[in-house]
């Protein structure tokens, strides 16, 4: 009624409740109100939007260039732990998927693990972090297109420092919720937060713009029903996944010390696990 | 996809700028809009529908034609909206510094009216930025559908697609944040003329 898209009959129905109805009436009238109100809002985009657009992105190119040759700096390094980290995390899913699904043994499940993640090295070795850059000064054969890899082959664990934490991830803003569900048979997965960008001070990292830019919850929500037959409960921007086998907790918390996570205190029952790479794409 | 389009962003993956400026001129408008549904103010929204467009021209390599252009646009452009507002609210700090531009121009806050009634406050002239404080008090997930449905006039179907939920779910979002509008307006609607 108050959008418009009720046909005749149903409205001519409605209207006669309004009709004798003080409490349906008012509450229409504010409604009404409100959508009148926003209505007479006029927003537009700026003028000339686009050829700013235009402007902010030949100039970022500029400075992509020039600061190019100073790629290297630790950040990056560490960044490419969290990405890597999570990457494990995402393919832990799978590696659950078969464990827990299939009736894989752990043994089977780790050679596939391990087949994965060499497979996933060679692709990292192609799409190293400022292989893709472009930039206005990069060949036409550099610039040429080239096979866009899967969302979830960008990354590899072949630079997972001995001894990362998920302290260190914590420190730099990476979100573990610690606080909800604990000591429950309880997962928390969060949709978003702290991009790794802000986290790690980097700018300018593409992979991991990548991965912040394409996740949101709708992906999450289809990655766990699809991956671990779990249909997940939203909750603000949590999806709340109650009830699940205590196994299926120990194994991801052993995929968590996969990835070195062992400094997460034992009162951690649940964790916000970001899923970076996995994009539902 | 449209070959036209698929062909555009195989130019801008070899780091064509003019074909990148096509995408910009068609999808700009529409991304400003989702920028400013999650952003609630025309800067920060054109900060961010910028900001954005970097990140796909600079990605635009990994784009893998697994969804729209427009899809992974909007969500490119949502992600970078949600983290900067998270960024502020870590600062404590949300922006309100660019009103609502009506037919007459920005709006003037007023106070004092206790008994205001939401039809009465909302039809006087100066209710732009009563409006805009209370839609940055609905929770993101509600003001956005508010302002694409309300302010920008979309349909479901394109808000749906927009922001990549399901119709029902824009449907009942709309409704539920009109309400939530309502009581905030009751609650905190103390101003006047």
């Amino acid at each position: 009624m108050i959008n418009g898209l009720l046909d005749a009959e149903k409205e001519a129905i409605v209207l006669s409740h309004l009709e004798n109805c003080d409490e349906c009436r008012s509450h229409y009238n504010d409604m009404m109100s409100i959508r009148k109100a926003l209505g007479r809002i006029n927003v537009k985009a700026p003028e000339g939007l686009a050829d700013d657009i235009m402007r902010a992105v030949r100039e970022s190119a500029v400075i992509e260039t020039e600061v190019k040759p100073k790629r290297m700096p630790r950040p990056v390094y560490i960044a490419s732990y969290a990405v890597a980290a999570c990457l494990v995390l995402a393919l832990g899913f799978i590696f659950f998927d078969n464990l827990f699904l299939t009736g894989n043994t752990m043994k089977e499940s780790a050679e596939m693990f391990a087949n994965e993640e060499q497979g996933m090295a060679d692709d990292t070795q192609r799409n190293s972090p400022g292989s893709n850059y472009i930039t206005a000064t990069e060949s036409e054969a550099d610039l040429a297109p080239s096979p866009v890899p899967a969302p979830d082959k960008a990354f590899g664990p072949e630079s997972v420092e001995p001894g990362f934490t998920a302290d260190m991830l914590m420190d730099r803003g990476f979100e573990f919720n610690t606080s909800a569900f604990a000591g429950s048979n309880s997962i928390t997965v969060n949709d978003g937060g702290t991009s790794l960008e802000e986290a790690y001070g980097y700018e300018g990292s593409q992979d991991i713009l990548y991965v912040t830019a394409n996740y949101n919850t709708g992906d999450i929500a289809a990655i766990l029903l699809k991956e671990f037959g779990i249909r997940a409960t939203e909750q603000g921007d949590n999806y709340v996944l109650a009830d699940i086998p205590s196994e299926t907790v120990t194994a991801l918390e052993q995929r968590l010390d996969l990835v070195a996570s062992t400094q997460i205190s034992d009162e951690l029952k649940s964790y916000t696990i970001r899923i970076l790479s996995l994009s539902g794409e | 996809m449209a070959d036209n389009e698929k062909n555009l962003i195989i130019k801008c993956q070899a780091g064509d700028y003019d074909a990148f400026e096509v995408l910009v001129r068609k999808y700009s408008d529409k991304a400003f809009s989702v920028a400013f549904s999650v952003m609630g103010n025309q800067h920060d929204a054109a900060d961010m529908t910028q900001e954005a467009f970097i990140k796909v021209f600079r990605n635009i390599k990994k784009f893998n034609f697994g969804s729209s252009f427009g899809t992974w646009l909007y969500r490119i452009v949502k992600n970078t909206c949600i983290d900067e507002l998270r960024k502020k609210k870590h600062r404590n700090y949300v922006s309100m510094d660019t009103g609502f531009e009506g037919e007459d121009g920005e709006y003037v806050l007023q106070i004092a009216d206790e008994s205001a009634d939401i039809q009465e406050l909302l039809e006087r002239e100066e209710t732009g930025r009563l409006l805009q404080e209370a839609l940055m008090s609905l929770g993101e997930k509600h003001r956005s559908v508010l302002i694409l449905a309300d302010i920008k006039g979309y349909d479901y179907l394109e808000i749906a697609r927009m922001l990549e939920l399901p119709v029902g779910t824009v449907k009942s979002r709309i409704s539920r944040a009109r309400e939530k509008l309502a009581v905030i307006l009751k609650n905190e609607g103390t101003f006047g003329q």
